[in-house]
């Protein structure tokens, strides 16, 4: 008999439920072990703790009690069912509607017909000629010559267009730029000036001065520059 | 009232099987009559469980109303005790695992207020607060055990029903039952033996 097998006889003899071919076996062990004197006295106690437990008090369990209660289930079942039948009402009808109108739109007088057998062309006559697409004219507010492009930059840089009195003459370079007084071109936003940072466009054709304002390379801080180029003759100043 | 009567004009010696007959085909006297002869058992069962009278009751209603809605499914092969404490098991078992805590906070406070308001009144006051003292440590303990220890426990050694009843009511085979009973009886000596010595007077 190995130590948890014991411990089961020893529980079993405390709580008086050793068969009696086996109660003297085990009572000789525990008076030779202490340790299993004291396992059985532990659950000895144990057993008669139970009996300390309080018997229940009196209860108000009258009948009446209990059939106000089952009355009050059983009628509030059907109303539960209803309900349940309701939401599932709703729901399907969700369902029939978002379908409905997903079919709809699918279904458009615009859309072809489907055609089953290909040799068949399906008679569209009957309905409405698409409506032909306004083509969008797009009337540049001032003639928009690409500038010489002298440097690859990034991408990042703003590109801004001076007013007319701040445009910075080819031979006026060592006047300030101010920078913060540019405004960004309205016709320039489709044009490719990828390499220009910021520049004045010219408010004529002729007028060739072009101010690019770089504000340095990407995540590079306070390496702002002003460049002054002349399309015409190639001309770059500053960097 | 009606069904009252009714139930004291059947006689004495109906079986459960007659009066569950009789409820299933509609006749509430039949099972008013098995509400009459099983709620006691119910209500101990469910006191030891939750230790709380208000719980005690409420749960022992809502096991007849339960049994009440589900006696088509009550099978004759099994006992009608075991059916209606397996209902009681498994209500106690979900009570008991939200309410723990909170069960055992008022017990405290309630068993603190009645050793001061019973003091005067028994015949031998130290052993009667020694034995409260002592009743209060064994309640601690089982309530501080996991509600399938304590629902074993009171069953076995509290109610003192017989392994095929416990089985039954368990759903399981007898020997997982004398199993589980062993199992809660380690872990009761486990949480009471600590208790115990530590309130003993240190000589």
């Amino acid at each position: 008999m190995n130590s948890k097998q014991l411990e089961e006889k020893i529980i079993a003899l405390a709580y008086g439920e050793l068969d009696s071919n086996e109660i003297e076996q085990v009572r000789s062990t525990i008076a030779n072990s202490a340790d299993a004197a004291q396992l059985f006295e532990e659950f000895k106690s144990c057993r008669d703790a139970m009996s300390l437990l309080p018997a229940a008090p009196s209860a108000s369990l009258g009948t009446e009690r209990l059939r106000q209660r089952i009355l009050s289930r059983t009628l509030r079942r059907p109303a539960l069912r209803w309900g349940w039948a309701g939401g599932a009402a709703a729901l399907a009808a969700s369902v029939f509607a978002a379908f409905y109108f997903v079919n709809r739109t699918q279904t458009s007088p615009y859309a072809p017909m489907p055609v089953s057998n290909p040799g068949i062309v399906a008679d569209n006559s009957h309905r409405a000629a698409p409506t032909p697409a306004i083509e969008k004219t797009v009337e540049p507010t001032a003639p928009i010559e690409k500038p010489t492009v002298t440097k690859r930059v990034n991408r990042s840089h703003r590109v801004l267009r001076s007013r007319s009195e701040d445009v910075i003459t080819a031979a006026s370079d060592s006047a300030a730029v101010n920078a913060s007084s540019l405004v960004p071109p309205a016709a320039d936003k489709g044009a490719s000036f990828d390499a220009a940072v910021a520049t004045n466009v010219p408010n004529s054709p002729n007028d060739s001065t072009i101010v690019l304002i770089s504000s340095g390379e990407r995540g590079v801080a306070g390496t702002s520059r002003a460049v002054e180029t002349d399309s015409d003759n190639g001309i770059t100043i500053g960097g | 009232m009606e069904a009252a009567a009714a139930a004291t004009r059947m006689p004495v010696m109906a079986t459960d099987e007659a009066l569950i007959n009789q409820a299933r085909t509609g006749d509430y006297a039949g099972f008013e009559r098995l509400y009459e002869l099983y709620r006691d058992t119910v209500y101990r069962f469910a006191y030891q469980m939750t230790h709380s009278r208000d719980e005690a009751e409420d749960i022992t209603q809502e096991t007849f109303v339960r049994a009440f809605e589900n006696l088509h499914r009550f099978r004759k092969e099994a006992k009608f005790t075991t059916w209606i404490l397996r209902i009681a098991t498994n209500l106690c078992t979900d009570r008991a695992r939200m309410h723990t805590r909170r069960t055992a906070l008022e017990e405290q406070e309630a068993g603190g207020g009645l050793e001061w308001m019973t003091i005067g009144a028994v015949a031998n006051p130290v052993e009667e607060l020694e034995q409260e003292r002592r009743a209060g440590l064994v309640r601690k303990a089982v309530n501080a055990l996991p509600a399938h220890h304590r629902t074993v426990l009171i069953l076995r050694d509290f109610e003192e029903r017989n392994y095929e009843e416990i089985a039954a009511i368990l759903n399981c085979t007898v020997g997982g039952a004398k199993l589980r009973v062993l199992r809660a009886r380690r872990a009761l000596r486990d949480r009471l033996v600590p208790l115990l010595r530590d309130s003993e007077p240190k000589k």
